[in-house]
Protein backbone atom coordinates (compact mmCIF):
# COMPACT_ATOMS: atom_id res chain seq x y z
CA UNK A 1 0.00 0.00 0.00
CA UNK A 2 2.86 2.30 0.81
CA UNK A 3 4.48 1.55 -2.58
CA UNK A 4 1.21 2.23 -4.45
CA UNK A 5 0.91 5.60 -2.38
CA UNK A 6 4.12 6.80 -3.25
CA UNK A 7 3.99 6.15 -6.95
CA UNK A 8 0.78 7.71 -7.07
CA UNK A 9 -1.46 4.94 -7.26
CA UNK A 10 -1.65 1.25 -8.91
CA UNK A 11 -3.59 1.04 -11.78
CA UNK A 12 -7.81 1.79 -12.26
CA UNK A 13 -9.49 0.96 -9.01
CA UNK A 14 -6.49 1.11 -6.74
CA UNK A 15 -7.61 4.68 -5.49
CA UNK A 16 -11.16 3.91 -4.66
CA UNK A 17 -10.39 0.49 -3.38
CA UNK A 18 -7.98 2.32 -1.11
CA UNK A 19 -9.12 5.62 0.07
CA UNK A 20 -12.46 7.25 0.36
CA UNK A 21 -13.33 9.96 -1.68
CA UNK A 22 -16.22 12.39 -1.87
CA UNK A 23 -18.31 15.17 -4.12
CA UNK A 24 -15.18 17.56 -3.75
CA UNK A 25 -12.50 15.16 -4.46
CA UNK A 26 -12.87 12.05 -5.56
CA UNK A 27 -10.16 8.97 -4.57
CA UNK A 28 -7.91 9.46 -7.00
CA UNK A 29 -7.58 12.90 -6.85
CA UNK A 30 -7.30 13.01 -3.39
CA UNK A 31 -4.36 10.61 -3.54
CA UNK A 32 -3.00 12.76 -6.34
CA UNK A 33 -2.22 15.64 -3.92
CA UNK A 34 0.90 13.39 -1.98
CA UNK A 35 1.98 12.67 -5.67
CA UNK A 36 2.16 15.82 -6.98
CA UNK A 37 2.71 17.72 -3.88
CA UNK A 38 6.32 16.52 -3.41
CA UNK A 39 8.17 16.43 -6.72
CA UNK A 40 7.78 20.45 -6.94
CA UNK A 41 9.37 20.57 -3.52
CA UNK A 42 11.99 18.86 -5.01
CA UNK A 43 12.58 20.60 -7.99
CA UNK A 44 12.18 23.68 -5.73
CA UNK A 45 15.78 23.01 -4.36
CA UNK A 46 17.08 21.75 -7.12
CA UNK A 47 16.60 25.55 -8.42
CA UNK A 48 17.93 27.07 -5.23
CA UNK A 49 21.18 24.92 -5.56
CA UNK A 50 21.86 25.70 -8.77
CA UNK A 51 20.97 28.97 -9.98
CA UNK A 52 23.50 30.21 -12.35
CA UNK A 53 22.41 26.65 -14.23
CA UNK A 54 19.01 27.57 -14.45
CA UNK A 55 20.46 31.49 -15.74
CA UNK A 56 22.58 29.55 -18.46
CA UNK A 57 20.16 26.79 -19.27
CA UNK A 58 16.70 29.00 -18.83
CA UNK A 59 13.80 28.02 -16.52
CA UNK A 60 11.65 25.54 -18.69
CA UNK A 61 15.18 23.32 -19.70
CA UNK A 62 16.30 23.90 -16.29
CA UNK A 63 13.42 22.23 -14.23
CA UNK A 64 13.37 19.40 -17.42
CA UNK A 65 16.90 18.70 -16.26
CA UNK A 66 15.70 18.58 -12.82
CA UNK A 67 12.99 16.70 -13.06
CA UNK A 68 14.48 14.13 -15.00
CA UNK A 69 17.11 13.66 -12.62
CA UNK A 70 15.05 13.80 -9.81
CA UNK A 71 13.05 10.99 -11.53
CA UNK A 72 16.29 8.80 -11.84
CA UNK A 73 17.68 9.71 -8.40
CA UNK A 74 14.93 9.47 -6.25
CA UNK A 75 16.19 11.06 -3.23
CA UNK A 76 17.45 8.60 -0.11
CA UNK A 77 18.64 11.14 2.37
CA UNK A 78 17.36 12.94 5.45
CA UNK A 79 18.10 15.87 4.12
CA UNK A 80 17.71 17.64 0.90
CA UNK A 81 21.34 18.99 0.56
CA UNK A 82 21.97 15.63 -0.68
CA UNK A 83 19.38 15.99 -3.35
CA UNK A 84 21.37 17.49 -5.39
CA UNK A 85 24.86 15.96 -4.89
CA UNK A 86 24.49 13.69 -8.38
CA UNK A 87 22.93 16.40 -10.62
CA UNK A 88 26.31 17.16 -12.37
CA UNK A 89 27.12 13.74 -13.18
CA UNK A 90 24.01 13.46 -14.38
CA UNK A 91 23.90 15.78 -16.97
CA UNK A 92 27.73 14.92 -17.57
CA UNK A 93 26.25 11.32 -18.37
CA UNK A 94 23.46 12.67 -20.57
CA UNK A 95 24.86 15.21 -22.63
CA UNK A 96 25.74 14.36 -26.37
CA UNK A 97 28.76 12.60 -27.14
CA UNK A 98 30.09 16.04 -28.94
CA UNK A 99 30.45 17.18 -25.33
CA UNK A 100 33.27 15.64 -24.73
CA UNK A 101 35.23 17.62 -27.23
CA UNK A 102 37.64 19.99 -26.12
CA UNK A 103 35.88 22.94 -24.84
CA UNK A 104 32.19 22.13 -26.40
CA UNK A 105 29.44 24.42 -25.33
CA UNK A 106 27.83 21.43 -24.62
CA UNK A 107 29.69 20.65 -21.78
CA UNK A 108 28.71 23.77 -20.36
CA UNK A 109 26.07 22.53 -18.30
CA UNK A 110 27.36 19.78 -16.39
CA UNK A 111 30.54 21.60 -15.51
CA UNK A 112 28.78 24.50 -14.40
CA UNK A 113 26.53 22.46 -12.22
CA UNK A 114 30.06 20.87 -10.77
CA UNK A 115 30.94 24.58 -9.78
CA UNK A 116 27.56 25.04 -8.22
CA UNK A 117 27.31 22.18 -5.89
CA UNK A 118 31.27 22.67 -4.96
CA UNK A 119 30.38 25.94 -3.83
CA UNK A 120 27.48 24.42 -1.69
CA UNK A 121 29.86 21.60 -0.33
CA UNK A 122 32.69 24.34 1.03
CA UNK A 123 30.04 26.66 2.27
CA UNK A 124 28.71 23.36 4.93
CA UNK A 125 31.96 22.16 4.96
CA UNK A 126 33.86 21.86 8.34
CA UNK A 127 36.61 24.53 8.75
CA UNK A 128 40.33 23.62 9.41
CA UNK A 129 42.75 25.64 11.57
CA UNK A 130 45.60 27.68 9.29
CA UNK A 131 48.77 25.78 9.29
CA UNK A 132 51.92 26.62 10.58
CA UNK A 133 53.39 25.99 7.32
CA UNK A 134 57.37 25.25 8.45
CA UNK A 135 58.20 21.93 7.55
CA UNK A 136 54.17 20.87 8.00
CA UNK A 137 52.68 18.64 5.94
CA UNK A 138 50.05 20.04 4.31
CA UNK A 139 46.54 18.95 2.53
CA UNK A 140 43.29 20.09 1.03
CA UNK A 141 41.21 20.98 3.79
CA UNK A 142 37.37 20.11 3.47
CA UNK A 143 36.14 23.48 2.44
CA UNK A 144 38.40 23.61 -0.26
CA UNK A 145 37.55 21.79 -3.83
CA UNK A 146 39.48 22.16 -7.34
CA UNK A 147 37.60 22.13 -10.40
CA UNK A 148 39.69 22.46 -13.80
CA UNK A 149 37.31 23.49 -16.09
CA UNK A 150 36.75 24.28 -20.08
CA UNK A 151 34.95 27.84 -19.28
CA UNK A 152 35.61 30.86 -17.26
CA UNK A 153 31.89 31.26 -15.08
CA UNK A 154 33.32 33.61 -12.93
CA UNK A 155 31.20 36.05 -14.39
CA UNK A 156 28.21 34.77 -14.96
CA UNK A 157 28.41 33.14 -11.29
CA UNK A 158 28.60 37.27 -9.79
CA UNK A 159 25.89 38.45 -12.32
CA UNK A 160 23.31 35.67 -10.79
CA UNK A 161 24.37 36.86 -7.27
CA UNK A 162 23.81 40.85 -7.95
CA UNK A 163 21.09 40.07 -10.03
CA UNK A 164 22.07 41.70 -12.88
CA UNK A 165 21.93 40.40 -16.39
CA UNK A 166 25.11 38.24 -17.83
CA UNK A 167 26.60 36.94 -21.23
CA UNK A 168 27.08 33.26 -22.00
CA UNK A 169 30.42 32.29 -20.23
CA UNK A 170 33.34 32.35 -22.09
CA UNK A 171 35.98 29.14 -23.10
CA UNK A 172 39.06 29.65 -21.58
CA UNK A 173 41.01 26.80 -19.62
CA UNK A 174 40.29 27.94 -15.79
CA UNK A 175 41.80 26.21 -13.04
CA UNK A 176 39.37 26.93 -9.89
CA UNK A 177 39.47 26.55 -6.34
CA UNK A 178 35.88 26.92 -4.41
CA UNK A 179 37.66 27.99 -1.16
CA UNK A 180 35.60 29.48 2.30
CA UNK A 181 37.01 32.02 4.28
CA UNK A 182 35.34 32.36 7.35
CA UNK A 183 31.82 32.43 5.89
CA UNK A 184 32.70 33.41 2.65
CA UNK A 185 32.53 31.06 -0.63
CA UNK A 186 35.19 33.00 -3.06
CA UNK A 187 36.19 31.47 -6.17
CA UNK A 188 40.35 31.40 -6.95
CA UNK A 189 41.51 31.04 -10.19
CA UNK A 190 44.93 29.38 -10.03
CA UNK A 191 47.78 29.26 -12.42
CA UNK A 192 48.62 25.15 -13.47
CA UNK A 193 51.64 25.25 -10.73
CA UNK A 194 49.37 26.08 -8.44
CA UNK A 195 46.71 23.93 -9.10
CA UNK A 196 49.34 21.46 -9.59
CA UNK A 197 50.95 21.84 -6.57
CA UNK A 198 47.28 21.74 -4.58
CA UNK A 199 46.28 18.33 -6.32
CA UNK A 200 49.49 16.47 -5.43
CA UNK A 201 48.85 16.90 -1.59
CA UNK A 202 48.27 15.74 1.26
CA UNK A 203 52.17 16.33 1.38
CA UNK A 204 54.95 18.50 2.57
CA UNK A 205 56.27 21.35 0.21
CA UNK A 206 59.51 21.20 -1.68
CA UNK A 207 61.99 23.16 0.56
CA UNK A 208 64.13 23.61 -2.32
CA UNK A 209 60.69 25.23 -4.45
CA UNK A 210 61.34 29.11 -3.92
CA UNK A 211 57.58 29.96 -6.07
CA UNK A 212 55.75 27.71 -3.70
CA UNK A 213 57.70 28.97 -0.49
CA UNK A 214 56.81 32.17 -1.59
CA UNK A 215 52.84 31.52 -2.11
CA UNK A 216 52.36 29.51 0.59
CA UNK A 217 51.29 31.81 3.27
CA UNK A 218 49.01 33.76 1.10
CA UNK A 219 47.16 30.59 0.11
CA UNK A 220 46.96 29.65 3.74
CA UNK A 221 45.30 32.90 4.66
CA UNK A 222 42.91 31.87 2.12
CA UNK A 223 42.14 28.70 3.76
CA UNK A 224 43.59 26.65 0.10
CA UNK A 225 46.02 24.56 2.67
CA UNK A 226 45.74 23.16 6.15
CA UNK A 227 47.66 20.83 8.38
CA UNK A 228 47.71 17.08 7.37
CA UNK B 1 -2.06 10.69 34.14
CA UNK B 2 1.38 12.11 32.92
CA UNK B 3 2.77 15.40 34.42
CA UNK B 4 1.57 18.53 32.80
CA UNK B 5 3.39 18.56 29.38
CA UNK B 6 4.97 15.41 30.28
CA UNK B 7 7.08 17.52 32.76
CA UNK B 8 8.71 19.53 29.91
CA UNK B 9 8.72 23.00 29.95
CA UNK B 10 6.84 25.90 29.24
CA UNK B 11 8.82 28.12 26.40
CA UNK B 12 6.81 30.51 25.81
CA UNK B 13 6.17 32.26 22.25
CA UNK B 14 8.80 31.46 19.21
CA UNK B 15 9.42 30.60 15.89
CA UNK B 16 10.98 28.72 13.50
CA UNK B 17 14.87 29.60 12.63
CA UNK B 18 15.01 30.07 8.91
CA UNK B 19 17.75 31.66 6.71
CA UNK B 20 15.86 34.95 5.78
CA UNK B 21 16.50 35.83 9.40
CA UNK B 22 20.23 34.77 10.22
CA UNK B 23 21.59 38.48 9.06
CA UNK B 24 19.70 40.17 11.66
CA UNK B 25 19.92 37.31 14.55
CA UNK B 26 23.36 37.46 14.31
CA UNK B 27 23.53 41.90 14.12
CA UNK B 28 21.21 41.93 16.81
CA UNK B 29 21.55 41.04 20.59
CA UNK B 30 19.45 38.63 22.04
CA UNK B 31 17.82 40.82 24.39
CA UNK B 32 16.23 43.12 21.63
CA UNK B 33 15.10 39.45 19.69
CA UNK B 34 11.87 39.65 20.67
CA UNK B 35 11.03 35.84 20.97
CA UNK B 36 11.39 33.22 23.96
CA UNK B 37 12.74 30.52 21.75
CA UNK B 38 13.67 28.53 18.52
CA UNK B 39 12.61 25.32 16.72
CA UNK B 40 15.02 24.61 14.01
CA UNK B 41 14.33 21.99 10.88
CA UNK B 42 16.76 19.48 12.49
CA UNK B 43 17.90 17.67 8.67
CA UNK B 44 18.63 21.25 7.92
CA UNK B 45 21.14 21.47 10.42
CA UNK B 46 22.75 17.61 10.02
CA UNK B 47 26.14 17.60 8.97
CA UNK B 48 26.04 21.00 8.84
CA UNK B 49 29.33 23.22 9.94
CA UNK B 50 28.94 26.68 7.64
CA UNK B 51 27.47 29.45 8.64
CA UNK B 52 23.76 28.64 9.57
CA UNK B 53 25.90 25.82 11.93
CA UNK B 54 27.36 29.52 13.39
CA UNK B 55 23.98 31.12 14.21
CA UNK B 56 22.38 27.97 15.88
CA UNK B 57 25.66 28.38 17.98
CA UNK B 58 24.61 31.62 18.79
CA UNK B 59 20.83 31.40 19.08
CA UNK B 60 21.02 28.15 21.55
CA UNK B 61 23.60 30.13 23.48
CA UNK B 62 20.81 32.65 24.30
CA UNK B 63 17.57 30.52 23.76
CA UNK B 64 16.30 27.16 24.38
CA UNK B 65 16.58 25.46 21.08
CA UNK B 66 13.93 22.43 19.78
CA UNK B 67 14.66 20.62 17.02
CA UNK B 68 11.41 19.24 14.87
CA UNK B 69 12.45 16.50 12.50
CA UNK B 70 10.75 15.98 8.93
CA UNK B 71 12.51 11.98 8.20
CA UNK B 72 11.84 9.93 11.04
CA UNK B 73 8.85 8.24 9.13
CA UNK B 74 7.64 6.73 12.33
CA UNK B 75 4.85 5.30 10.26
CA UNK B 76 6.94 3.40 7.82
CA UNK B 77 7.04 -0.31 7.48
CA UNK B 78 10.61 -0.29 6.45
CA UNK B 79 13.11 -0.89 9.16
CA UNK B 80 14.09 2.73 11.48
CA UNK B 81 16.92 4.45 9.84
CA UNK B 82 19.29 4.05 12.65
CA UNK B 83 22.20 6.07 10.94
CA UNK B 84 19.58 9.12 10.70
CA UNK B 85 18.59 8.34 14.48
CA UNK B 86 22.61 8.29 15.54
CA UNK B 87 23.15 11.70 13.21
CA UNK B 88 19.57 13.35 15.18
CA UNK B 89 21.19 11.96 18.56
CA UNK B 90 24.49 13.87 18.08
CA UNK B 91 22.72 16.70 16.60
CA UNK B 92 20.75 16.80 20.18
CA UNK B 93 24.51 16.70 21.63
CA UNK B 94 25.44 19.92 19.90
CA UNK B 95 22.48 21.88 20.43
CA UNK B 96 20.80 20.26 24.23
CA UNK B 97 17.15 20.47 22.42
CA UNK B 98 14.43 20.92 25.17
CA UNK B 99 12.72 18.23 23.14
CA UNK B 100 13.09 16.42 20.01
CA UNK B 101 9.72 16.03 17.75
CA UNK B 102 8.64 14.74 14.47
CA UNK B 103 5.41 13.74 12.61
CA UNK B 104 3.01 10.74 12.51
CA UNK B 105 3.64 9.75 8.97
CA UNK B 106 5.57 7.74 6.41
CA UNK B 107 8.11 10.00 4.29
CA UNK B 108 9.25 7.07 1.74
CA UNK B 109 9.73 3.36 0.80
CA UNK B 110 12.38 1.10 -0.77
CA UNK B 111 14.96 3.39 0.82
CA UNK B 112 13.87 6.27 -0.82
CA UNK B 113 12.45 9.56 0.89
CA UNK B 114 9.92 11.95 -0.37
CA UNK B 115 10.52 14.51 2.08
CA UNK B 116 6.73 14.97 2.13
CA UNK B 117 4.80 13.79 5.43
CA UNK B 118 2.78 10.82 4.12
CA UNK B 119 -0.76 9.68 5.15
CA UNK B 120 -1.35 6.85 8.11
CA UNK B 121 -3.96 4.46 7.70
CA UNK B 122 -5.46 4.51 11.32
CA UNK B 123 -6.16 1.21 12.18
CA UNK B 124 -5.16 -1.17 15.25
CA UNK B 125 -2.19 -2.88 13.33
CA UNK B 126 -0.45 0.60 12.30
CA UNK B 127 -1.46 1.75 16.33
CA UNK B 128 0.57 -0.69 17.55
CA UNK B 129 3.56 -0.64 14.69
CA UNK B 130 4.06 3.14 15.51
CA UNK B 131 3.90 2.77 19.19
CA UNK B 132 6.69 0.43 19.13
CA UNK B 133 8.75 2.29 17.00
CA UNK B 134 7.86 5.19 19.28
CA UNK B 135 9.85 3.37 22.28
CA UNK B 136 12.46 2.46 19.67
CA UNK B 137 13.21 6.02 19.21
CA UNK B 138 12.66 7.08 22.58
CA UNK B 139 15.03 4.51 23.89
CA UNK B 140 17.91 5.39 21.66
CA UNK B 141 17.72 9.14 21.84
CA UNK B 142 17.05 8.81 25.58
CA UNK B 143 14.07 11.12 26.11
CA UNK B 144 10.18 11.57 24.99
CA UNK B 145 9.45 12.04 21.39
CA UNK B 146 6.96 14.86 20.47
CA UNK B 147 4.30 13.59 17.70
CA UNK B 148 2.75 16.17 15.79
CA UNK B 149 -0.21 15.67 14.04
CA UNK B 150 0.12 15.94 9.95
CA UNK B 151 -2.38 17.93 7.79
CA UNK B 152 -4.78 15.58 6.32
CA UNK B 153 -5.52 14.82 2.59
CA UNK B 154 -7.16 11.69 2.58
CA UNK B 155 -8.91 9.30 4.26
CA UNK B 156 -8.07 5.28 4.03
CA UNK B 157 -11.10 2.68 4.05
CA UNK B 158 -9.07 1.01 6.51
CA UNK B 159 -9.39 3.43 9.07
CA UNK B 160 -10.41 1.99 12.38
CA UNK B 161 -10.75 4.90 14.61
CA UNK B 162 -10.36 8.76 14.59
CA UNK B 163 -7.19 10.71 14.20
CA UNK B 164 -7.65 12.07 17.52
CA UNK B 165 -8.38 8.83 19.55
CA UNK B 166 -5.32 7.46 17.25
CA UNK B 167 -3.08 10.51 18.41
CA UNK B 168 -4.90 9.96 21.88
CA UNK B 169 -4.03 5.63 22.18
CA UNK B 170 -0.47 6.29 20.70
CA UNK B 171 0.49 9.06 23.18
CA UNK B 172 -0.74 6.98 26.44
CA UNK B 173 0.90 3.61 24.89
CA UNK B 174 3.80 5.06 23.83
CA UNK B 175 4.27 7.56 26.59
CA UNK B 176 5.15 10.27 24.40
CA UNK B 177 4.20 13.96 23.85
CA UNK B 178 2.01 15.51 21.06
CA UNK B 179 2.54 18.55 19.54
CA UNK B 180 -0.64 20.09 18.60
CA UNK B 181 -0.74 21.75 15.37
CA UNK B 182 -4.16 23.32 15.48
CA UNK B 183 -3.83 24.59 11.61
CA UNK B 184 -3.58 21.28 10.71
CA UNK B 185 -6.52 20.55 12.45
CA UNK B 186 -8.30 22.90 11.07
CA UNK B 187 -7.17 22.39 7.48
CA UNK B 188 -7.93 18.81 7.90
CA UNK B 189 -11.29 19.25 9.94
CA UNK B 190 -12.01 21.53 6.55
CA UNK B 191 -10.67 18.59 4.27
CA UNK B 192 -12.35 15.91 5.94
CA UNK B 193 -15.95 17.85 7.49
CA UNK B 194 -15.19 17.17 11.20
CA UNK B 195 -14.89 19.31 13.80
CA UNK B 196 -12.39 20.90 14.75
CA UNK B 197 -12.86 21.89 18.67
CA UNK B 198 -14.10 18.25 18.92
CA UNK B 199 -10.36 17.33 18.16
CA UNK B 200 -8.81 19.79 20.34
CA UNK B 201 -11.51 18.23 23.16
CA UNK B 202 -10.54 14.69 22.69
CA UNK B 203 -6.60 15.37 22.93
CA UNK B 204 -5.16 14.50 26.10
CA UNK B 205 -4.22 17.66 27.20
CA UNK B 206 -1.48 17.15 29.64
CA UNK B 207 0.68 14.96 26.81
CA UNK B 208 0.44 18.27 24.81
CA UNK B 209 4.02 19.71 25.01
CA UNK B 210 3.69 22.20 22.31
CA UNK B 211 1.38 24.28 19.62
CA UNK B 212 2.24 24.44 16.21
CA UNK B 213 0.62 27.99 14.43
CA UNK B 214 1.01 28.35 10.52
CA UNK B 215 -1.25 29.84 7.53
CA UNK B 216 -1.93 27.10 5.08
CA UNK B 217 -3.35 27.72 1.11
CA UNK B 218 -7.03 27.53 -0.24
CA UNK B 219 -6.76 25.37 -3.17
CA UNK B 220 -10.82 25.31 -3.62
CA UNK B 221 -11.45 21.51 -3.24
CA UNK B 222 -8.85 21.56 -0.44
CA UNK B 223 -6.78 23.61 1.95
CA UNK B 224 -2.90 22.81 2.18
CA UNK B 225 -0.40 22.80 4.76
CA UNK B 226 1.96 25.64 3.19
CA UNK B 227 2.91 27.59 6.18
CA UNK B 228 3.75 30.96 3.87
CA UNK B 229 0.61 32.83 5.17
CA UNK B 230 -0.59 34.38 8.19
CA UNK B 231 -2.47 32.37 10.72
CA UNK B 232 -6.19 31.92 9.34
CA UNK B 233 -8.75 33.65 11.63
CA UNK B 234 -10.46 30.80 12.24
CA UNK B 235 -7.73 28.70 13.81
CA UNK B 236 -6.98 31.63 16.42
CA UNK B 237 -10.23 30.38 18.88
CA UNK B 238 -8.54 26.58 18.11
CA UNK B 239 -5.55 28.19 19.59
CA UNK B 240 -7.00 29.41 22.53
CA UNK B 241 -8.94 26.72 23.35
CA UNK B 242 -5.89 24.14 22.99
CA UNK B 243 -3.77 26.67 25.60
CA UNK B 244 -7.09 26.35 27.95
CA UNK B 245 -7.64 23.22 27.45
CA UNK B 246 -3.86 22.43 28.06
CA UNK B 247 -3.16 25.20 31.24
CA UNK B 248 -0.84 26.57 28.46
CA UNK B 249 1.95 25.36 26.49
CA UNK B 250 5.14 26.60 24.01
CA UNK B 251 3.57 28.30 21.21
CA UNK B 252 5.70 28.07 17.92
CA UNK B 253 4.95 30.13 14.71
CA UNK B 254 5.71 28.13 11.54
CA UNK B 255 6.39 30.49 8.52
CA UNK B 256 8.22 28.51 5.66
CA UNK B 257 8.25 29.76 2.19
CA UNK B 258 7.56 33.47 1.32
CA UNK B 259 8.56 34.47 4.67
CA UNK B 260 8.48 38.01 5.93
CA UNK B 261 10.78 40.04 7.23
CA UNK B 262 11.53 39.14 11.50
CA UNK B 263 8.90 42.35 12.17
CA UNK B 264 6.51 40.56 10.65
CA UNK B 265 7.29 37.53 12.42
CA UNK B 266 7.15 39.15 15.68
CA UNK B 267 3.33 41.07 14.54
CA UNK B 268 2.14 37.31 13.84
CA UNK B 269 3.61 36.23 16.98
CA UNK B 270 1.84 38.22 19.01
CA UNK B 271 -1.62 37.94 17.68
CA UNK B 272 -0.82 34.59 19.98
CA UNK B 273 -1.46 36.64 22.90
CA UNK B 274 -3.68 38.39 21.83
CA UNK B 275 -5.69 35.10 21.26
CA UNK B 276 -4.77 33.81 24.58
CA UNK B 277 -6.28 37.02 26.30
CA UNK B 278 -9.61 36.71 24.52
CA UNK B 279 -12.69 35.12 25.39
CA UNK B 280 -12.97 32.22 24.20
CA UNK B 281 -15.63 31.84 20.81
CA UNK B 282 -17.16 28.97 19.36
CA UNK B 283 -15.34 27.90 16.14
CA UNK B 284 -18.04 27.25 13.05
CA UNK B 285 -17.91 23.61 12.29
CA UNK B 286 -17.35 22.85 8.23
CA UNK B 287 -18.81 20.92 6.40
Amino acid sequence: MQRAIFAGGAGDGFADAMVEGDERLDASARMAIYARGYRPRLLECLRAEYPAFRRLAGETACDRFAADYIAAHPPRHPSLYDLGAGFADHLARHAPAEAREPASPLAMPAQLASLERARAEVSRAPSAALPRLAGERLRIPETVRLLRLDFDFSDLIDAVERGAPSAPPAAAETRVAVTRLGWRVRLLTLAEWQMAFLEGLPGAPDAGDALVAAWLPGAARLGLVAAA
Amino acid sequence: MAAARLGLPHLGDGVGLRDPHFAHLMRTSPDDWGVDWFEIVSENFLGHHGYASTVLERVAAHRPVVMHGVSLSIGSAEALDEGYLDAIAALAERVRPAWISDHLCWTGIGGHNSHDLLPMPLTETTLAHVVGRIRRVQDRLGRPLIVENPSSYLRFRSDQMPEWEYLSRMAEAADCGLLLDVNNVWVSAMNHGFDPEAYIEAIPAERVVQVHLAGPTDCGTHYMDTHDKPVRDEVWPLYALAQQRTGGVSTLLEWDADIPPWEGMLAELAKATAARAAPAEPVPVCG
